[in-house]
């Protein structure tokens, strides 16, 4: 597949998932706190593509996510999704020498590292997410969803990125 | 390079550019007849995970709701001439909460996107219904907020429950001035500036807006009713939590007050 294939596949998907993230999933909430999936999808770029590739994914997920959020400034989903996108995929090597309980657990783990560093840039932009009194439940349920997807999103992930760089994580 | 890209769109993003406000509101006009459609599309789905994502509350809620509907028959007629009595009174007061303000009923569109994002709601109307940044915005029993941004079919509601969003209030009893602020959702508004240690407040005692000179609102706009009171933390004033009087939980439809505060 060409670099253009895969971004195709990549724009494609992203647009999808962010569809279903602000139609369906913000209507359905889990102990009260809306499951973010875009920080998933994030998290299993960075795990199928590699950091590189990960943080240039992740990027585009977060500001697409930005976009129709108002309440922050641009580009705060943006810088937290493409670090965590690229920390995910430090770990690809680890996620292609083991099972996937490791796999879902690095999910889960991205996942709440991700919402956790958009609730600190916010701090620092002035918002309150930080210090909101649901964190812990929001990390919970973040961890949870992550959990729950990680199969779905490597997959998909991986279908993004084809078959030269699937990962053994699917 | 990313990083570098991302703190350049943010940097961009916090200077207002028009191009980007643009941008975003043309996807907020876009997103919202999708999240129109999921939501009818999913709404038995919807249902169902409310119920068991929700059932305990919604049973105790059921309960109450019975012991309310036998408590406002039993009230029903002593209300009716406490109703003719308080229309008279308002008509002598001439209060300006239900002077003829221009107003127009909007529809939430969207909610939150995020469990970050519980400060705004999206609602279906715009600047081609003649909204204007800054107007408030109040559902029938009081104020929702403001409208923080006005695109043409659609505008974003600041909420009164963030932090950022401080009015100036007035005490019904005495009608002394002081100040307040939301404090995040599910918290209580917050008055905690201009109520002195030596003024006696009540709880149940309602709050309106101020409507002063430099404020944002209208006079009397209902905020909500005292449910706590204490002293701050420098022994210098009083600290009201007060309980809102529109409920945010459930909004789905809002009413915009064509006004715009003095210039």
């Amino acid at each position: 597949m060409t670099p253009l294939h895969v971004a195709a596949r990549w724009a494609a998907v992203i647009v999808v998932v962010f569809v279903l993230q602000v139609g369906l999933v913000s209507q359905m909430r889990v102990f009260g706190v809306i499951p973010d999936i875009m920080v998933v999808l994030a998290v299993c770029a960075g795990l199928s593509g590699g950091g590189q590739r990960g943080a240039v994914v992740g990027f585009w997920i977060g500001l697409m996510f930005d976009l129709p959020r108002t309440e922050h400034p641009l580009g705060l989903s943006a810088l937290a999704y493409c670090l965590v996108a690229f920390l995910a995929g430090m770990a690809q090597v680890v996620v292609l020498q083991s099972g996937r309980t490791i796999s879902m657990a690095l999910v889960a783990g991205g996942s709440v590292v991700g919402v956790l560093l958009f609730a600190v840039e916010s701090q620092f932009f002035g918002g309150d997410a930080l210090t909101n009194p649901h964190l812990l439940t929001i990390l919970g349920v973040t961890a949870l969803v992550g959990a729950l997807l990680s199969r779905i999103g490597l997959r998909v992930a991986g279908f993004a990125d084809g078959p030269e760089t699937r990962s053994a994580a699917e | 390079m990313m990083v570098l890209l991302s703190f350049t769109v943010i940097t961009i993003g916090s200077k207002d550019v028009p191009v980007l406000g643009s941008v975003r509101g043309a996807v907020i006009d876009v997103l919202g007849p999708v999240g129109r459609g999921f939501k009818s599309a999913t709404k038995p789905v919807r249902s169902w995970w409310g119920g068991v994502n929700d059932y305990d509350r919604i049973a105790a809620e059921n309960d109450q709701l019975r012991d309310e509907v036998e408590r406002l028959k039993a009230k029903q007629a002593a209300n009716s001439s406490a109703a003719a009595e308080l229309a008279r009174l308002k008509e002598l007061e001439g209060l300006p909460f239900i002077a003829d303000i221009d107003s127009k009923v909007a529809l939430i569109s969207t909610g939150a996107y995020s469990s970050f994002d519980d400060n705004t709601m999206t609602i279906d109307r715009g600047a081609t219904s003649g909204f204007k940044v800054g107007m408030p915005v109040v559902d029938r029993s009081g104020l929702v907020g403001r409208l923080e941004s006005v695109f043409d079919d659609r505008s974003v509601i600041r909420l009164i429950t963030d932090p950022d969003f401080a009015v100036y209030v007035k005490l019904a009893s005495t009608g002394s001035y002081a100040a307040g602020h939301g404090t995040g959702p599910d918290r209580p508004f917050l008055v905690d500036s201009g109520v002195n240690l030596d003024q006696e407040v009540n709880k149940g005692e309602g709050i309106f807006t101020s409507g002063i000179e430099t404020g944002s609102f209208p006079r009397d706009l209902p905020i909500g009713t005292v449910t706590k009171v204490s002293a701050s933390q420098s022994d210098l004033t009083q600290v009201l939590e007060v309980k809102l009087a529109a409920d945010l939980e459930r909004l789905s439809a809002v009413r915009v007050l064509l006004w715009e505060p003095p210039t």
